[in-house]
């Protein structure tokens, strides 16, 4: 206890703040990055094997691949926003 | 650790209110929606009919003209069907014209046939009667011919008169022989 | 940021924060540069528009092939995918949507403007509660009440299951979607604008003519491809957003699929 006490002596409130902050901010997007980049490249992928395989249906599938990648992108984006309110605020 | 998070609250409360970038502002929002409302307003009832109504126009009208393009080849069908109607009532008419045509010569031609066929018919039978009665003419005056030269050979030969009545049966006799 | 010396990244309200260029006094009508932008997303339109209507329609140019090219892209390929049949009603606000939002997003790579007026909560905020309130009451006036139970209580579902998939359709339809809806628009812009403010930074040792000029070897072709790409972000957001606004439009509009 005393030695955390004596650290908390050493180092400003703001710098531990932004510390924290930039920490928890890089983590939070790091992570919320993973599953929408699994997701968005496997959503593609498959898009474009059924625009390879049906070339006629390429349209349509686009429209859907858009759709797809804005669900999945939704979460990275949260993840951002999180990052934002944890960096800057 | 308690020390710590007391720092930190104390930091926040040092800080005063930082701008949060996330909440929205009061007086961006009235002008967005001030903005977007006129423009949507602005669009359902001035910008979007004008251009709508002009792609209706455009597009009725190219399908007035492609009714129109597809009745002319309706047309133009039953033109061609009536033409080769008539085309085909035609060359059956002339057909059935040159089938009696040729039917009457046919029956002319047995009809002249069959005329000549008697004809030559009969010129044939008269002919055979005509040559029959020449041969038994010929033969019955041979026959007197024949009799009375036998005989007058007969009495040369031998010397004396033979009567011709007597003889006359064998004179018969030999001429039927052949 | 302190490793690169004199390189130093603003504070973010420096960045995404304006001043008033009127009534500077009032809180609900100050008039900033974000203001001007959706001003500009009403005007455009407006020009683009009233000039395409004028003159013959029969054969388009000009202005007339502009509007008319937009109102069939939103037709075609947003309204129809999204809404389907009965969309004619729908088209304007689609429209609208989506001129109204590229708009705000293409001044992101627009010199002086250089912000997209996106990047604020308020506009989408604003467009997220439109679409909010726009699929719930065609829902109501196409299904009458049952519409509420359509979406509470889908059918072909165990009633034991109701206790489970009531509460997430309701979070889901009327609590998370226009927050998502929005935070999207709003995040995509907010990023693609940092990301090009990183990248305006790391270029500005330029002007500085220090050692950091060698780090401009990578970044200004970075900054230039990063704002080639936030040009296709600016559309596709655009699009995104319209087609999504569609697709709650044409679930609330046929419930059946």
């Amino acid at each position: 206890m005393s030695v955390l006490a004596q650290i908390a002596q050493d180092i400003e409130a703001a710098d531990l703040q932004n510390i924290e902050a930039a920490g928890g901010a890089g983590m939070a997007y790091g992570l919320a990055a993973i599953g929408p980049g699994i997701g968005i490249g496997y959503l593609v992928g498959q898009a474009v094997q059924a625009m390879a395989r049906q070339p006629e249906s390429a349209g349509q599938v686009q429209t859907t691949m858009f759709l797809g990648i804005a669900f999945t992108e939704a979460l990275a984006l949260i993840g951002f926003v999180v990052f934002i309110l944890l960096k800057f605020v | 650790m308690i020390n710590l998070l007391a720092i930190v609250v104390a930091a926040e409360e040092e800080a005063g209110d930082p701008p949060n970038p996330v909440i929205p502002v009061e007086n961006e929002i009235v002008w967005a929606a001030i903005f977007f409302f006129a423009l949507w307003a602005m669009m359902k009832f001035v910008l979007l009919p004008p251009i709508l109504r002009a792609m209706e126009e455009r597009s009725s009208t190219i399908q007035s003209g492609k009714d129109a393009a597809d009745a002319a080849t309706a047309a133009l069908g039953s033109a061609r069907r009536d033409h080769e109607a008539t085309l085909a009532e035609a060359r059956a008419e002339a057909n059935a014209i040159l089938a009696g045509a040729r039917a009457a010569a046919d029956e002319r031609r047995a009809a002249l046939q069959a005329e000549a066929d008697t004809e030559i018919a009969e010129m044939r039978r008269s002919a055979q009667a005509e040559i029959d009665e020449a041969r038994a003419e010929a033969l019955s005056g041979m026959r007197g011919d024949v009799s009375s030269l036998a005989v007058g050979a007969a009495q040369i030969v031998l010397g004396r008169d033979l009567d011709a009545g007597n003889q006359q049966s064998v004179i018969d006799q030999a001429l039927s022989a052949d | 940021m302190n490793l690169l010396g004199a390189v130093k990244f603003p504070p973010i309200e420096n960045v995404i924060e304006w001043p008033a260029w009127l009534f500077e006094d009032s809180t609900y009508f100050a008039f900033n540069k974000i203001a001007f932008i959706h001003f500009l997303g009403l005007v455009i339109p407006m020009a683009v528009f009233l000039l395409g209507a004028r003159g013959s329609g029969l054969v388009p140019r000009g202005f007339r092939t502009v509007s008319e090219g937009i109102v069939t892209f939103v037709d075609e390929q947003i309204a129809k995918p999204g809404i389907g049949h009965g969309r004619e009603p729908y088209l304007p606000l689609l429209v609208s949507f989506f001129l109204f939002i590229f708009i705000g997003n293409i001044t992101e790579v627009i010199p002086f403007f250089q912000m997209p007026a996106n990047a604020r909560m308020a506009g989408p905020l604003v467009l997220a509660l439109v679409a909010w309130g726009m699929f719930i009451s065609v829902g109501v006036r196409h299904n009458g009440p049952g519409y509420f139970k359509e979406v509470l209580f889908p059918p072909g579902v165990p009633k034991a299951l109701y206790l489970l998939v009531t509460p997430i359709e309701f979070l889901s339809t009327f609590l998370v979607r226009p927050f998502s809806h929005a935070v999207r628009l709003f995040a995509n812009m907010l990023a693609g604008h940092i990301l090009l403010i990183t990248f305006g930074v790391l270029c500005i040792s330029v002007w500085s003519a220090s050692a950091l000029v060698l780090i401009q070897i990578g970044t200004f072709p970075g900054l230039v491809a990063f704002t080639a790409f936030e040009v296709g972000v600016s559309l596709i957001q655009a699009f995104v957003f319209t087609i999504l606004a569609a697709v709650y439009i044409g679930g609330a509009l046929h419930p059946a699929h």
